[in-house]
């Protein structure tokens, strides 16, 4: 490959692989941090409801203590509902590989080759082989940390 | 609410799978106008198959496992409800809705989903590799004799894999 052509690879390789999954990192790791935040703010609302009507039935009477002592039994069984949609998507551990690997890629642009007047082509192109390389590294990594993950990414089976 | 941004659809592949590279980008990179006529016969079918594949058994897969959590939410809720009321309607749609949990539990261990839409996504993204370092002429892809037969037998070997019908 000439030094014209790895330039323009580098171009292509920066936009169409590292900055296209740095972006899908980003976006995936805010998404699962986010869904992981809502599913510990309703577990909790649903457990406090809980206890709150629990409360109510003992101090209620007639239709209302019926209502207080239904929701005091339905939110439970809501919040164990919670967690196992939860179990399903892995938010927290997926969040978390993902992370890892934004910041490793984050890493990686710091090295992106460039370059210089004067410098040696058969050396720029070896550069570019090396950056693309270890960028392939980085993918494969969360790749196989992902594929370990979504093996088990599954509600407890009873 | 991100929490039911993942949620199952009905139609997974409506908004259809994402090109590798879109025609107008590739056009920007004339210098690569035969590799990427190459790859986009040899690589990028077994590719979309792959994606589509992956979306549509992820998606089925997550189906399966939502109608159990909830359906098992709800036979619960329903016989909670029947102890209090005493109407038998109450009682037989618990039935039903335990029912329905039970055969989805059964179809779970058999269908596969999981290790299926596993092997296609892992294959999809190694095919998504192989793209760049093809064009990059990278690795084994650095000699010209031997390129394209390389790229061959590397779509046609991890193609295979990610076809493979048994748990990952």
């Amino acid at each position: 490959m000439s030094q014209r052509d790895a330039r323009q690879f580098l171009q292509f390789y920066q936009i169409y692989r590292h900055k296209h999954q740095l972006d899908f990192y980003t976006k995936r790791e805010e998404e699962f941090s986010h869904a992981q935040n809502e599913a510990i703010w309703l577990s909790i609302s649903l457990i406090f409801l809980a206890a709150l009507t629990g409360a109510l039935a003992s101090v209620s009477d007639g239709v209302f203590q019926l209502i207080c002592l239904l929701l005091a039994a339905i939110c439970p069984v809501l919040s164990t509902t919670l967690a196992g949609y939860n179990a399903l998507y892995a938010f927290e551990q997926q969040a978390k590989i993902y992370r890892d690997a934004r910041q490793n890629l984050e890493k990686l642009a710091v090295t992106l080759p460039d370059f210089q007047p004067g410098q040696d082509e058969a050396e720029f192109v070896q550069q570019v082989e090396r950056y693309v390389q270890e960028t392939e590294v980085v993918l494969n990594t969360e790749r196989g940390y992902w594929g370990q993950l979504a093996k088990n990414m599954k509600p407890l089976e009873t | 609410m991100d929490l039911f941004k993942r949620f199952p659809k009905f139609r997974p592949l409506a908004q259809g799978s994402e090109p590798l590279i879109p025609t107008e980008e590739q056009e920007k990179y004339a210098v690569f106008a035969e590799d990427f006529s190459i790859l986009d016969k040899v690589l990028v079918p077994a590719y979309v198959k792959l994606d589509q594949e992956a979306i549509v058994r992820q998606n089925a897969y997550r189906w399966m496992y939502v109608i159990l959590i909830f359906g098992g939410a709800l036979a619960t809720i329903l016989g909670v409800v029947r102890l209090t009321f005493d109407i038998g309607a109450i009682g037989l749609a618990g039935a039903i809705a335990a029912g329905i949990v039970g055969c989805i539990s059964f179809a779970l261990r058999t269908l596969h989903y999981h290790g299926r839409y596993l092997n296609a996504r892992l294959a999809a993204e190694q095919l998504r590799g192989e793209y760049f370092l093809f064009l990059g002429r990278v690795g084994p892809y650095n000699d010209e004799a031997t390129r394209l037969a390389y790229l061959k037998n590397r779509v046609a070997s991890i193609k295979h894999e990610g076809e493979h019908n048994e748990p990952a």
